[in-house]
């Protein structure tokens, strides 16, 4: 089989797929979320708390947690609709902070101290199970009428309004599945890494997933997979970078928003002739 | 029954009266059109039919039920469609799908068909819509470009395409703002047999523009907008004689 | 007499959340983005003074002549760096690329000096005045008088001088102000300037309310600083001020009164609600979406 460190670094890009990929699904209607983080500690949290105390199967304990984080992103996503671009990151930073001094003073999440034991339940094969899930979802929502809906919202929301299309009801959605998407990496995360505390899931986590999808590229549906790929194996490879990973983040993201800021991949970069009805 | 009536309709922006105690009313399959200078509150009252701004007082009927307090996409969805006076086409998207966001309201709005479907069998309901995008295509002329993106077409067809885009969605009443800003004689004259053509599939017209010879042309009812008020309202024999209106355009000896 | 203490604190923690939002609000009116990198200039700050006064025996005079003149460096090399030159188009580009500095900056500081809290050296002698009834430290009163002191001076420069003029007028329409022969890189420039150096006497000030600093201090500070500029009116110079002062206050009083560990969601809450309420800001105008 596979040898263990392979099989590690397979599934951290698994997870860090996942997780870019729940930034990228609120990016599809114009919401900048910058407190993804928040939801992958809420789900990480739900799954823990569910196998370890409830002792629920891994499957449904995954499942929870992404409705517990997806309902929650619906209920944060109502008021991040009347605020813009600049605004919604503002708000999502100060959302995810409240939510880390939540599980960072709460006992019954372990405290401080954090929340320990929790079993190993994540293999290769559920990690790729929900990547793939998630990958075929957005795969065949781009090319239907939904898809065609949030890029109008994404290109003229106005005028995508005055089409009918009802912006608050896939503005509320998109957040929440991203929501949910972020939960789903969480509790993955939790189960491999058998450990998880408040600090796991701030600032430093959230805006790793912003880098990965925005290096990857935001306007390409395998943009969140390169970047997230790309940027988790190549630390790996490279002791000095695994030691400065965030400097070598951040120098990807100033080199990148100058030389190159739409990303890696661009939608229909691929495309030979001219685009078809 | 009245396609459209106001009562009273106002809009303030902060101190700002935009609009006045506007009663207006359009009647089935007339081309009406709001003319007045630069400022007047065309614009704006085109945002408070079509539900992007609120009113700040009044009523607005549309087919007979109250929509004042309406979001926009209701109202798009009761009939109602609009075309803006700075282009909002999707610059991202061809022709074509720009046309197919307007067959919205009437695709299959099932999420769990996207997902259930067997792969490489395009979805019947796609299908429709593209087919019945492309009918409008047709209809305002632009049928070979349906494959061009949308920021890549010539002005006069951006503004073509537009109304396509709207026509899509089987409204009763359409909404154009300032169709042949921009145009020469030709085209206008392209733009007057397109607003004919639309009226005698029995669609209403509520038209803003600043052509007059396009106007007086083709209008049934013209209501004249001044500084937010209404100062005239009648056929375009009326209204080029109309002291009030004259005085608006040219100013007061 | 306990409630006008209160009120003393949370004047202290105002003023230094106030010096923050000022930088941030300075930067927004002019370039319409957020520079994400301010907390981090607030916290080089606060180590350069560290630096000055623990490895080179100077005094608090000298390091704070040292901070501000490094921070306006800084920022004035942050801007070319992550700004200058990238898009300005979507709002995500200058947001990510002054992520990226941040990150930068945290982790060279946290492998330079450790990245747990270190000292901040006593400069001050800690002595208590007593006025009208309330103990002041001399360290309150200190913070106190010398944050109005700065933010009077800019007051006094954005209105007063020909470069505050020009930063008004580059706010209000930077092409209008171009063709009008301002040199608008010169005034963005400046604009850095002055905004990082608030915010390297705000990260001196913080080192000496608390004893002590750390490399990850401007994170938190930053994002309170965004909330208050959102509170005030993103761009209001006012704003910034009043809400700061007000934000600060607030947060002490919901320690006192309320629980500790979430005055921060009682400031984000806040800012939720002007989002939602008056989304222009407290001292904010509002403009209609124009179609």
């Amino acid at each position: 089989m596979i040898n263990p460190y392979t099989e590690s670094i397979l599934i951290f890009v698994g997870i860090n797929v996942i997780l870019a990929y729940s930034f990228y699904i609120p990016m599809t209607t114009n919401q900048i979320s910058g407190g993804q983080g928040a939801f992958m500690g809420i789900g990480a949290y739900v799954s823990a708390v569910l196998t370890v105390n409830f002792h629920l199967p891994f499957a449904a304990a995954l499942a929870a947690s992404g409705i517990a984080a997806g309902l929650i992103g619906a209920v944060v996503g109502f008021p991040a609709l009347r605020i813009r671009g600049l605004y919604l990151v503002i708000m999502t930073l100060g959302f995810a902070e409240v939510v880390r001094v939540f599980f960072m003073t709460n006992e019954y999440f372990g405290g401080a101290y954090g929340f320990s034991g929790i079993e190993e339940l994540t293999n290769l094969s559920n990690v790729y199970v929900v990547l793939a899930m998630v990958v075929f979802l957005l795969f065949r929502m781009e090319r239907s009428h939904l898809g065609r809906a949030f890029q109008a919202i994404r290109e003229n929301e106005i005028a995508g309004e005055t089409l009918g299309i009802n912006i608050t009801r896939y503005k509320v959605i998109a957040f929440a599945l991203g929501a949910t998407t972020a939960g789903l990496g969480g509790a993955l995360y939790a189960h491999y890494a058998l450990f998880i505390d408040s600090n796991n899931f701030g600032f430093h986590r959230s805006i790793e997933m912003v880098i990965f999808a925005v290096f990857g590229g935001i306007t390409s549906l395998w943009g969140p997979l390169a970047g997230a790929a790309i940027l988790t194996v190549i630390p790996e490879f490279l002791r000095f970078i695994q030691e400065w990973r965030m400097v070598f983040y951040g120098l990807m993201m100033v080199l990148l928003m100058t030389f190159r800021p739409q990303g890696l991949l661009t939608k229909g970069m691929f495309r030979r002739s001219g685009p078809e009805g | 029954m009245n396609v459209l009536q106001t009562a009273q309709v106002s809009k303030s922006f902060g101190g700002f009266k935009a609009l006045e105690m506007i009663d207006m009313t359009v009647e089935q399959g007339e081309i009406h059109a709001v003319i007045g200078p630069n400022g007047a509150g065309k614009t704006t009252l085109f945002n408070l039919l079509s539900g992007l701004y609120p009113a700040t007082l009044g009523q607005i009927l549309f087919m007979g039920e109250d929509i004042t307090r309406r979001k926009a996409h209701q109202i798009a969805r009761l009939g109602m469609a609009r075309t803006f006076q700075n282009i909002c086409l999707f610059p991202g998207m061809t022709a074509l799908e720009n046309v197919a966001v307007g067959r919205h309201t009437y695709s299959d709005a099932s999420p769990l068909r996207i997902f259930l479907r067997p792969p490489f069998f395009k979805a019947r309901g796609e299908r429709v819509i593209l087919e019945k995008a492309a009918e409008m295509l047709g209809l305002v002329g632009l049928a070979e470009k349906k494959g061009q993106f949308a920021s890549n077409l010539p002005y006069g067809d951006q503004r073509r395409l537009e109304i396509a885009r709207a026509l899509a969605t089987e409204p009763r009443l359409l909404l154009l703002d300032e169709p042949a800003a921009g145009m020469n004689p030709n085209e206008t004259e392209q733009v007057l047999e397109l607003i004919q053509m639309i009226v005698a599939r029995g669609i209403t017209i509520l038209l803003i523009e600043h052509d007059m010879k396009l106007v007086m042309g083709i209008a049934d009812r013209i209501t004249v907008l001044n500084f937010g008020q209404k100062i005239a309202e009648g056929s375009p024999a009326l209204i080029q004689n109309d002291p009030k209106v004259i005085e608006a355009y040219l100013g007061s000896e | 007499m306990i409630f006008l203490q209160q009120v003393v604190n949370g004047l202290m923690l105002g003023c230094t959340y106030a010096l923050v939002a000022l930088g941030y609000t300075l930067i927004f009116g002019l370039l319409r983005l957020i520079h994400m990198a301010h907390g981090e200039v607030l916290m080089i700050g606060a180590y350069t003074a560290l630096v000055i006064i623990g490895y080179f025996h100077g005094n608090l005079l000298l390091a704070m002549i040292g901070t501000m003149m490094v921070t306006a460096v800084l920022g004035i090399a942050i801007y070319l760096a992550s700004i200058r030159f990238v898009e300005k188009g979507g709002h995500l580009s200058p947001l990510v690329s002054t992520i990226g500095v941040a990150i930068i900056l945290q982790e060279i500081f946290s492998k330079l000096f450790t990245g747990e809290k270190i000292a901040f050296p006593a400069t001050l002698a800690v002595k208590n005045i007593q006025l009208g009834g309330i103990t002041f430290s001399t360290v309150q009163l200190f913070i106190i008088v010398f944050s109005l002191a700065c933010m009077f001076a800019l007051f006094r420069v954005l209105k007063g001088t020909m470069i505050g003029k020009c930063i008004r007028a580059v706010s209000e329409n930077m092409d209008t102000a171009r063709l009008l022969g301002v040199p608008v890189f010169l005034v963005v420039a400046a604009t850095f300037g002055i905004a990082s150096v608030l915010a390297g006497i705000a990260g001196v000030l913080v080192g000496i309310a608390y004893h002590s600093i750390y490399p990850l201090m401007g994170i938190e500070i930053g994002l309170k600083g965004l909330a208050i500029i959102i509170i005030g009116g993103m761009g209001n110079v006012v704003g910034a001020m009043v809400s700061g002062l007000l934000v600060g206050i607030m947060e002490i009083f919901s320690v006192a009164y309320i629980s500790s560990s979430y005055k921060d969601a009682f400031t984000f809450g806040l800012m939720v609600l002007i989002l939602i309420w008056k989304p222009e800001g407290l001292f904010g105008r509002a403009t209609d979406q124009k179609v």
